[in-house]
């Protein structure tokens, strides 16, 4: 082969090994589908909430980071899908990492009221920030998103990130 | 290439092998033999020794750039003077295309490539698809085109390099769990990767996209000039048929 044909093979290489790199990488998580969701508080508005109120209920416990752009994707599609999780009594809490991840970006309610104002006010949708120990149990390495899907038994069904790549994911489990 | 090389008859001559319009040839300190080319040619297959190459490489000043941006059209002139590369052309910026089409929206998806990603193309992102490839297709033909005449492309292949990998990686680092996992296994050696890093990095990335897509853009512009002053001082040197 030509050298850059060799060179064009190797960047194809190392993008075929960073493609299931990126998407198995949650497979490795401390907290893995299977495992029972740890208790943890975090805080909407000024008030504490903690997560065992939801016991009994399907939950999308969602971190991310205000700068990520899947992140703002992921805001923009889901509201759309309210019907749908409505009907499965899905209940989400939008969780803003940990000092947002490390990075300034805009604030929580900025996004919410920029990408998200149609489920204002909707009982199946909560809004707060990730306390330090939430993070350090559910975010340990500070993926700027990451989502859990949690049963009504507290046991986690599904971990992974980019809800508008995995929304077939999100669907059936609120449908299951 | 025919002549011998005469070590005792060198002298100032004109460039031998124009073929016609401009061809701005660049100025070579080194003697040469009328109807044999001085340059790499003849360093390549070990014939002349070579001028000791510094250790790092100079940067143009802004006379040679002029130059180097002179001899564009010349060199595209000559490069695309075949179907062959007309050809090859249109299948790099065909490729190039479908690959930045479904890598630049990682950004969107987390790190995800595939066909789901034509659905977070936005204008920017499709602009920059578009000019990405057309560098890379008018750049492979030259490449290509010096490779086939056993000149210098190494260069400027490694600059082409540089640009793509920056290109492709920036969308596929900015939002996924790669960085985070790699500071992490990192962290062990060099603690200060610990804690925040990766998102401070992954945060610029992301913030910052456009100014990466920028810097390759450079580097395929540069490897595209750099191109073409080796295809206009190798052709000043050809020897007619």
């Amino acid at each position: 082969m030509i050298p850059a044909q060799r060179l064009g093979f190797r960047v194809l290489l190392a993008g075929a090994f960073l493609f299931p790199f990126s998407t198995a990488a949650f497979a490795h998580t401390p907290l893995r589908a299977g495992m029972h969701a740890p208790q943890a508080v975090f805080r909407s508005g000024k008030r504490p909430v903690s997560l065992a109120a939801y016991h009994g209920k399907k939950v999308m416990l969602w971190l991310f980071s205000t700068w990520c752009p899947s992140c703002r994707a992921g805001l923009k599609t889901l509201p759309h899908e309210q019907t749908r999780f409505l009907a499965g009594h899905l209940h989400l809490i939008i969780l803003e990492n940990y000092e947002n991840g490390g990075y300034p970006g805009p604030s929580l309610a900025t996004m919410r009221n920029r990408y998200a104002k149609e489920i204002r006010g909707q009982p199946n949708w909560t809004f707060g920030h990730a306390t330090r120990r939430l993070a350090a149990l559910y975010n340990p390495k500070s993926y700027p998103d990451i989502f859990y899907l949690i049963h009504r038994n507290g046991i986690i069904q599904t971990v992974s990130s980019a809800p508008t790549a995995h929304l077939d994911t999100i669907l059936d489990f609120a449908h299951g | 290439m025919t002549g011998r090389v005469r070590p005792s008859a060198t002298h100032d001559v004109k460039p031998a092998g124009n073929r016609g319009g401009s061809c701005t040839k660049p100025p070579d300190p080194e003697p040469f033999v009328v109807g044999v080319c001085p340059g790499s040619l003849l360093r390549r297959v070990g014939a002349v020794p070579g001028p000791s190459h510094p250790a790092l490489p100079r940067i143009p000043d802004f006379q040679e750039i002029l130059v180097v941006m002179k001899n564009l059209i010349p060199a595209l002139r000559e490069t695309f003077s075949t179907r062959g590369s007309w050809m090859t052309g249109a299948v790099a910026f065909a490729v190039f295309l479908f690959v930045y089409l479904i890598t630049l929206p990682a950004t969107f998806t987390g790190g995800v490539i595939g066909f789901q990603a034509f659905a977070f193309l936005t204008p920017t992102l499709l602009a920059w698809s578009v000019f990405l490839a057309f560098l890379l297709a008018v750049l492979i033909p030259m490449t290509v085109y010096l490779l086939r005449r056993g000149y210098r492309a190494r260069g400027a292949a490694g600059t082409a390099a540089g640009g793509l990998i920056v290109s492709l990686l920036t969308p596929l680092l900015c939002c996924s769990p790669v960085l985070p996992i790699a500071f992490g296994f990192l962290a062990g050696w060099i603690p200060v990767l610990a804690g925040g890093s990766g998102g401070v990095v992954q945060g610029f990335l992301a913030t910052h996209e456009s100014l990466f897509f920028s810097v390759s853009a450079l580097l395929l512009m540069g490897a595209l000039l750099w191109n073409a002053r080796e295809i206009t001082r190798q052709s000043c040197c050809a020897v007619p048929r």
